[in-house]
């Protein structure tokens, strides 16, 4: 009894030689298979059912091997050249087959969320340059046309300036007659005073002479009279000429300050005709900055 | 022996969400290797499909053009993912979204082409559908296969630019569609 529940079963010779063929089928693929080759697959095996098992293991191993290659670098590949919408298809594959493709996918999105992002940021730079690109025009314009609108000022200025100085020339020649009418008018006034003397002199000698010098001391009384309303007069006229000097003085004045303040006007006006033409003039640096936004834009 | 041409029966068959078909072929399109899958499915034994041009599985219902565009695509050493309703040998026929994708080069020429087929969203089935169908219809409506071809392209051209899409993209955005949404 002991003796034949030991016993050997007899060998199967031709299931033995199945399993020696698989085996030896097996290590050829798996050679392959060690040296990166995947389109191998193990052919159909003769012999026991699960020989017919190893294989459907082994090629369905293989086909997992094989999707997720060609899967994950033909979805890196796709990703690489902006077609995000191309995803690691994660049915079918399990275990870590699948870890891996979700990890994939994950990153893939991540690519695609940074692309967005980039994407975004170059058309808001694009519009920058396009607003840049306006602006600069308008500046360059808007600069051209001061240092147009500055040169025509300081033209203007320099005229203002030579007009308030032909007006101080006329006003002060205007002072010079007013002292030369009053040197006049004093002279007037002293002949009048004289000539009032004479005929003060004139009316005692006609008293003195009594009817004869009747008709003389009527003249007399006459020459009086004018010689007053001479004085009268010439007080008059020294009244208005010391008037019209005051307004004289204070149109001196007056044309002075004006010529002062165009002559600071004037400086001014240089400094801004400088600052917008000139070499370095803001016109000149606008229309450079225009240039260089222009062929910043043309190139992005 | 099979019947050289299958009537299809209308009757469709479907696979599991997580299983794929897989087949491989040579560089001129024949089957050199297909999974437990795509035999159970199809309903092939594996010694009747090994060899066998990969078009067996080709429905008569299929736009012409959908295979022009695949094989233009991986001739050009290029993945291509599509939807095509494939038919069996029993005549059912099966939805799959299948990605095909050349095998490594050697020499010139690719040494084969390997296909992975998924079971696709039925949502995404009924939109392909519908394209095919007026594809088909209209690749019915010429004598010549060449302008059939021409006809239909252009059809397509013009469906896929309505919809502002690459096939691809067309392709993506049904596979896109969120579960919730179906």
């Amino acid at each position: 009894m002991r003796a034949r529940r030991h016993a050997v079963p007899p060998v199967d010779i031709a299931e033995l030689d199945a399993y020696r063929a698989a085996v030896r089928a097996l290590v050829a693929v798996l050679g392959h298979v060690q040296d990166g080759d995947l389109e191998v697959r193990l052919a159909p095996l003769a012999g026991p059912p699960v020989l017919a098992e190893l294989r459907d293991t082994v090629n369905r191993s293989l086909d997992l091997m094989d999707a997720y290659v060609r899967e994950s670098s033909a979805m890196l590949a796709a990703a690489a050249e902006g077609r995000f919408h191309r995803q690691f298809l994660v049915r079918g594959m399990p275990g870590a087959f699948r870890e891996g493709a979700e990890r994939s996918n994950t990153a893939r999105r991540a690519m695609q969320d940074a692309a967005l992002e980039l994407a975004a940021q170059a058309g808001t730079r694009a519009q920058m340059v396009d607003k840049a690109v306006e602006i600069s025009t308008h500046v360059a314009a808007a600069s051209t046309e001061l240092g147009a609108s500055a040169a025509a000022l300081a033209h203007a200025a320099r005229a203002g300036v030579s007009e308030a100085d032909h007006a101080l020339t006329t006003v002060h020649a205007l002072e010079r007659s007013a002292s030369e009418i009053q040197a006049a008018v004093r002279l007037i006034k002293e002949v009048a005073a004289q000539t009032r003397l004479l005929a003060l002199n004139a009316t005692i000698e006609a008293a003195r002479a009594g009817d004869a010098g009747r008709g003389f001391a009527v003249v007399a009384a006459e020459v009086k009279s004018l010689s007053d309303e001479a004085a009268r007069s010439s007080d008059d006229i020294t009244t208005q000429v010391e008037a019209s000097r005051a307004a004289t003085d204070a149109a001196i004045e007056a044309i002075g300050r004006v010529s002062g303040v165009i002559h600071e006007m004037n400086d001014q006006v240089d400094g801004i005709a400088d600052a917008a033409g000139g070499r370095q003039g803001l016109s000149h640096l606008a229309e450079m900055l225009h240039t260089d936004i222009g062929r910043f834009a043309a190139q992005h | 022996m099979r019947p050289s041409v299958i009537r299809p029966t209308g009757v469709e068959r479907t696979f599991g969400a997580e299983e794929i078909i897989v087949s491989k072929t040579d560089g001129k399109g024949r089957i050199t290797y297909a999974n437990e899958v795509f035999l159970r499915v199809a309903g092939y034994a594996e010694a009747e499909a090994i060899g066998q041009p990969h078009s067996i599985i080709r429905h008569p219902e299929m736009p012409r053009v959908v295979f022009k565009l695949l094989w233009e695509t991986i001739e050009a050493g290029q993945e291509i993912f599509a939807y095509v309703n494939n038919l069996a040998a029993d005549g059912a026929h099966y939805w799959v979204l299948a990605h095909v994708t050349p095998s490594a080069r050697r020499g010139g020429a690719a040494a084969g082409y390997h296909s992975n087929r998924r079971s696709p969203d039925r949502d995404a089935v009924r939109k392909a559908e519908a394209l095919y169908r007026e594809l088909t219809a209209e690749e019915r409506r010429h004598q010549r296969p060449a302008d059939a071809m021409a006809a239909s392209g252009a059809l397509l051209d013009a469906h896929l630019a309505t919809l502002g899409q690459t096939y691809e993209e067309f392709v993506w955005s049904l596979e896109a569609t969120p579960a919730g949404v179906r």
